[in-house]
């Protein structure tokens, strides 16, 4: 006699034992089934409505053929399993095979035509100032200029005082500059204000005291303008170089490099003099007109163009860097970046503040 | 500073036959920058001198009246005019009947019923001044008839001069020909004025200065017998151009000092000057004054004032009273030339926010010389046009002491500048042109003249001046040959921040790069707290008022202004957010935050979830979890929120944005934003990915969907299965789905393990034992059924 848990495992056994033989038959049948809708098959879109009848993974015959295999005998699994996975093999391998077919045959049933749009694919945009800032700056890195980056709220000390303006010097007064204090909060750093130009990021610079110099620094720079053509945060391009025996003619060939390639190699520059407090010699560095080449017209002054400013560093800047100016020399050099891209491509927008109203529609254009 | 001058002007103080524009091109590359040319033309045509011989009221228009003018015809025009300064007696511009203003042709019209049969003309309506509030009126001696451009000098061309703020000496005609000269190695030819300084009949004046330091020198001298009148056309001509309104010609005379010596002048009526005195002193409480602009001042106490015996006449260096001033009834003057102390001059200025062309050139700094030069030009210029007489000595009261300054120039410090070598005299002909004299050979001594005494100061600045005027284009061009810069560990940083850039460029989402600043309304509607905020002392307005502390209310800004042009809304930002450190700099922190605005919320958080896992994946991060966020803040919607977790340390959050804020923020739609710190990021990115070698034998992948309490965490079902057996190598999601067909309360959650065994081909039946226990596993941890 069985006892009774043998006799529930006995009729376990042949309850399984029959879904064993049930799902073998099951499975031929299918594969007879697909077999025979399979070769009816004629287009595309009837291929793909057949694979998600048989291999849905939610509603396929197959798949939920599959998920019965459970009722299956331990030991009979693996017979079954194995012809489960050739089923779905041959049934996998042969819509392959119609595909291929229907593919090379693919002007059957539809016309293949070259002209229709291809599939979308999903674009984004690196904003155009982005755009400025890398190709400016990997012109100067081919140089040997290694780009570093100063902090945006400043103090007065590095904005001004250390680059030959103190306090109540008028020549800062060509800064709009925001202030964080009124009044000063160091003795010897004086207010925070949001910087001006990227020009004291120089003493920083020096500070760290690794000679010789040669670096950019791009930056978010800040003024109290607003106009079509000023907007109060804008972005500043500035060069520094400074080692032994460095003259004016380093500073042209450094700037003619930059112009030939940021331009075009028929672009001439020629240097005008100016004045800043920072630096001595001071100049203001001017290409020769895209448009006119040089005859004069609209867009440009007698045929110029404004780039940057530009100077041999100014020996009290030398010394606020710890540098001795009697053995080391340097120019610097700036400019902002939005005008100076703006100019490159002929970009006509007429006002700059559409740049940080980052209207997709004009931001997706570049 | 731009100044606008005449060429036939400054050729009178330079011989050059250069035409205006190589002129130009040769004074901008070595000197002051000449930015535009205009060539004065006349752009009227058939305008005459006409003589205004009678007036009437218009019938029939209260505003017209009705003149009869003589051009010198046989018969006076009759001509309808409005303006209000028209006088019997008056000479005036006549465009006749086809003649040409302001590009419009002039014919016979009936004005109201009344014939006019041509026109009276304003300066700017001949395109020769901005002057527009009447008709201009001639001087007296004009002849009726002749046409105007024989009567004033148009055959000219004005510059567009600018002039360095370092550089008020070369800020008039003078100081630019001398540059000129210099650069154009031409004749210099100014010459100082003689005036007869012979009294006839003496009047008294007593000045004195009692703030010695801030007015270092007052000049002054008082004229009589003055003939108040308009200037004549040339002088008109001349102010004209440089920008200026001729109104008589004491006031014209003083201008065109100014314009050709860069010295401020003043006239006070004698007569209006209380006791004959002048002191110049600080100005007392409650002090005020009526200024020549019309407009009523309360001085500021101790600010530099002109008095008489009882009253402030003018604000020094700034602005004359319009009680002491100059009429056309004046007939004894007081020319006054002074210097006065460029920092006081600037200060009240700004103080009282009066600005004039006086005031800006003496906060430039003038030198106290200048004044001699200038006064003697006016007496000579008041003898000449204005009848005036010599009435007393000329008053002279200084304290300033000009020593010569020296400076030393080594030889070899040109050379290291420049690049090349000059010529020694080469360089003394240069700075002795400009002015300067020089002594010595090799290193040499050079004396700066009064009028640069501000602006040199050591020897870098003569080398500019020989540099520029040697011509910085015949300097060579060459690039830097000495060693390169050691070091520089933030380039890593900007190639990690372009390649973050670049990847989510690829994946659709498009830049943004949004103000810096932040106002209240936006810092609120994000929920955050002002206080938390640096705050800008002086800002151009409410909308920039902060540094912002999340690059968040910006993008979330951006969204709403594009939600409803782009529909496809995917944007980031990768830039410095401001956390406030108080009385020290705010600590500059890079952001990530990347961003979508979809109707289902479900997407737009997956879509940036996906992106953040590629952007992780670039950076060759292995691998990242999120830990949902339980509670509520900031701008991030309850339970709906999840920190971003990569070796158990926190980079960031992930999440839906609060509807509260979308509405204070007006956007409609859902959005889904990732804020992660760069920095913290930056700790786990590597440079290269690790080379995991290609599984040599095959796995299998089985499925599980199952029915599971709907609170149950994907991640944690994940975490129960990955680390079950080592044969499983990989955990991945399916699908989940709620609704029909699954229980309230329950999800419908599919997800697919890969088996494999690293050392054989792994057999189905083994891979379904383990399936079948992780099964098991997942039923008695998570009580699920299988679908």
């Amino acid at each position: 006699m069985l006892t009774k848990s043998q006799f529930w495992d006995y009729n376990s056994y042949i309850t399984k034992l029959f879904s064993l033989k049930k799902m073998k038959a099951k499975l031929e049948a299918l594969k007879k089934e697909f077999n025979d809708e399979a070769e009816k098959i004629k287009s595309l879109v009837d291929l793909e409505s057949l694979e998600n009848k048989y291999l849905s993974r939610k509603s396929g015959v197959l798949t939920l053929l599959m998920k019965e295999m459970k009722s299956v005998p331990k030991e009979e699994m693996p017979a079954v399993g194995k012809l489960a996975n050739e089923v779905k093999q041959f049934l996998t391998n042969k819509l392959e095979t119609i595909k291929s077919n229907l593919g090379n045959k693919n002007n059957s049933d539809t016309a293949f035509d070259p002209t229709l749009p291809g599939t979308e694919q999903p674009v984004g945009h690196l904003h155009m100032v982005s755009q400025a800032i890398r190709e400016i700056s990997g012109i100067f890195e081919d140089i040997g200029f290694q780009r570093e980056r100063y902090p945006e709220v400043e103090w007065d000390y590095y904005g001004f005082e250390a680059l030959n303006m103190p306090a109540g010097h008028p020549a800062r007064d060509e800064w709009e500059t925001f202030f964080i204090d009124r009044e000063p909060i160091n003795k010897k750093l004086g207010q925070r204000i949001l910087t001006p130009h990227t020009s004291s990021g120089q003493v920083r610079e020096m500070e760290k005291g690794e000679l010789p110099i040669r670096m950019t620094n791009i930056s978010k720079t800040y003024r109290r303008q607003i106009d079509a053509s000023h907007s109060p945060m804008f972005h500043q391009f500035e060069g520094l170089v400074i080692d032994k025996d460095i003259n004016i003619s380093h500073l042209k060939g450094t700037v003619e490099y930059f112009v030939k390639r940021f331009f075009g190699e028929d672009r001439e520059i020629r240097l005008r003099p100016h004045h800043f407090q920072f630096t001595e010699p001071s100049f203001e560095v001017d290409i020769s007109c895209g448009v006119c080449h040089g005859k004069g017209c609209k867009l440009c002054k007698e045929g110029w163009l404004e780039l940057a400013g530009a100077g041999m560093v100014h020996p009290n800047v030398l010394k606020a860097g710890g540098i001795d100016p009697k053995v080391y020399s340097g120019f610097a050099f700036g400019w902002g970046v939005e005008r100076c891209y703006m100019m490159k491509s002929g970009l006509n927008i007429d006002d700059i503040r559409l740049l940080y109203k980052n209207d997709l529609r004009v931001i997706n254009q570049f | 500073m731009n100044l606008n001058f005449s060429y036939n002007w400054l050729k009178e103080y330079v011989t050059t036959k250069d035409s205006a524009r190589d002129f130009a091109k040769k004074l901008t590359i070595s000197g002051p920058t000449i930015d535009y040319i205009h060539e004065l033309t006349p752009t009227f045509k058939k305008v005459v001198i006409g003589e205004i011989i009678s007036i009437e009221k218009h019938a029939s228009a209260d505003k017209l009246q009705v003149c009869q003018v003589d051009v010198g015809a046989k018969e006076p025009l009759q001509i309808v005019c409005g303006a209000p300064n028209i006088a019997v007696g008056q000479k005036v511009p006549v465009v006749t009947v086809g003649g040409e203003v302001s590009g419009f042709e002039v014919k016979k019209a009936s004005l109201r019923g009344v014939e006019s049969a041509g026109m009276m003309c304003s300066q700017k309506e001949l395109g020769i001044g901005e002057d527009h509030t009447g008709i201009y009126i001639l001087p007296a001696y004009t002849k009726v008839g002749l046409p105007l451009e024989k009567v004033m000098n148009l055959d000219d061309y004005i510059f567009d001069i600018e002039v360095t703020s370092n550089r008020p000496d070369a800020m008039n005609i003078i100081g630019l020909a001398r540059e000129a000269s210099a650069i154009l190695d031409v004749k210099f030819t100014y010459e100082e004025s003689k005036p007869n300084l012979k009294i006839n009949k003496e009047l008294k004046l007593d000045v004195s200065v009692k703030e010695s330091k801030l007015c270092s020198r007052y000049q002054a001298i008082v004229m009589t017998d003055i003939k108040v009148e308009s200037s004549p056309l040339w002088m008109q001509q001349r102010l004209l151009s440089a920008g200026l309104r001729p109104i008589n010609n004491l006031v014209d005379i003083t201008n065109y000092i100014l314009l050709e010596f860069g010295q401020p002048m003043h006239v006070f009526d004698y007569n209006k000057l209380a006791g004959q005195e002048i002191i110049i002193r600080g100005a007392k409480k409650g002090e005020k004054l009526l200024a020549l602009d019309g407009k009523n001042y309360e001085l500021i106490e101790d600010s530099l004032v002109i008095a008489d015996k009882k009253d402030p006449v003018a604000v020094a260096g700034i602005m004359g009273g319009e009680l002491s001033a100059a009429t056309d009834e004046t007939k004894t003057i007081v020319l006054e030339a002074a210097n006065f102390d460029q920092l006081s001059i600037r200060k009240t200025a700004r103080a009282l926010n009066l600005h004039s062309d006086s005031s800006n050139l003496f906060e430039k700094g003038l030198a106290p010389e200048n004044t001699t030069p200038a006064i003697l030009r006016a007496i000579e210029l008041v003898v000449e046009l204005a009848n005036g007489k010599v009435a007393s000595k000329l008053i002279d009261e200084s304290s300033y002491s000009f020593k010569i300054k020296t400076v030393n120039l080594p030889s070899d410090d040109i050379k290291r500048i420049l690049g090349i070598e000059i010529k020694p005299a080469e360089v003394k002909s240069i700075l002795e042109k400009l002015g300067f004299k020089v002594s010595g050979t090799g290193d040499i001594k050079v004396e700066v003249p009064y009028f640069r005494n501000n602006d040199i100061e050591g020897p870098h600045d003569l080398i500019e001046e020989i540099a520029r005027v040697y011509g910085y284009h015949k300097l060579p061009a060459k690039l830097m040959t000495g060693d390169l810069p050691t070091g520089n560990d933030q380039k890593k940083i900007f190639q990690q921040e372009d390649k973050i850039k670049d990847t989510l460029v690829g994946l659709g989402y498009s830049e943004n790069i949004n103000y810096s600043f932040i106002s209240e309304k936006l810092i609120k509607s994000s929920g955050l707290d002002v206080n938390d905020h640096v705050k800008i002392a002086n800002p151009l307005s409410g909308d920039f008022e902060y540094m912002r502390v999340s690059l968040v209310p910006g993008l979330l800004q951006s969204i709403k202004e594009n939600e409803r042009m782009v529909s496809d809304l995917k944007i980031f930002e990768l830039s410095k957010s401001y956390i406030n450190n108080p009385k020290e700099l705010p600590t500059e922190k890079t952001d990530l935050c990347i961003a979508m605005a979809e109707d289902s919320k479900d997407k737009a958080f997956f879509d940036v979830k996906g992106a953040l896992a590629v952007v992780l994946q670039k950076l060759n991060i292995e691998d990242f979890t999120t830990q949902p966020i339980k509670k509520t803040n900031l701008y991030w919607s309850s339970n709906e929120s999840a920190e971003i977790i990569i070796n158990e340390k926190s980079i960031g959050t992930i999440g839906i944005i609060n509807k509260e804020n979308l509405q204070l923020f007006g956007i409609k739609k859902n959005v889904a934003l990732a804020e992660i710190d760069f920095s913290k990021l930056a700790e786990f990115i590597k440079d290269s990915s690790t080379y995991k070698p290609i599984a040599k034998f095959p796995g299998i992948d089985l499925d599980i969907s199952m029915e599971i309490e709907e609170d149950i965490l994907y991640s944690d079902v994940v975490n129960t299965v990955k680390d079950f057996n080592d044969l499983i190598k990989q955990v991945l999601f399916l699908s989940v789905y709620q609704g029909e067909k699954i229980p309230t309360g329950k999800k419908a959650l599919a997800i697919r393990i890969n088996y494999r065994d690293d050392n054989k081909t792994l057999e189905l039946t083994e891979a379904q034992k383990v399936h079948d226990k992780v099964v098991d596993k997942l039923k008695k941890e998570y009580n699920i059924t299988i679908r």
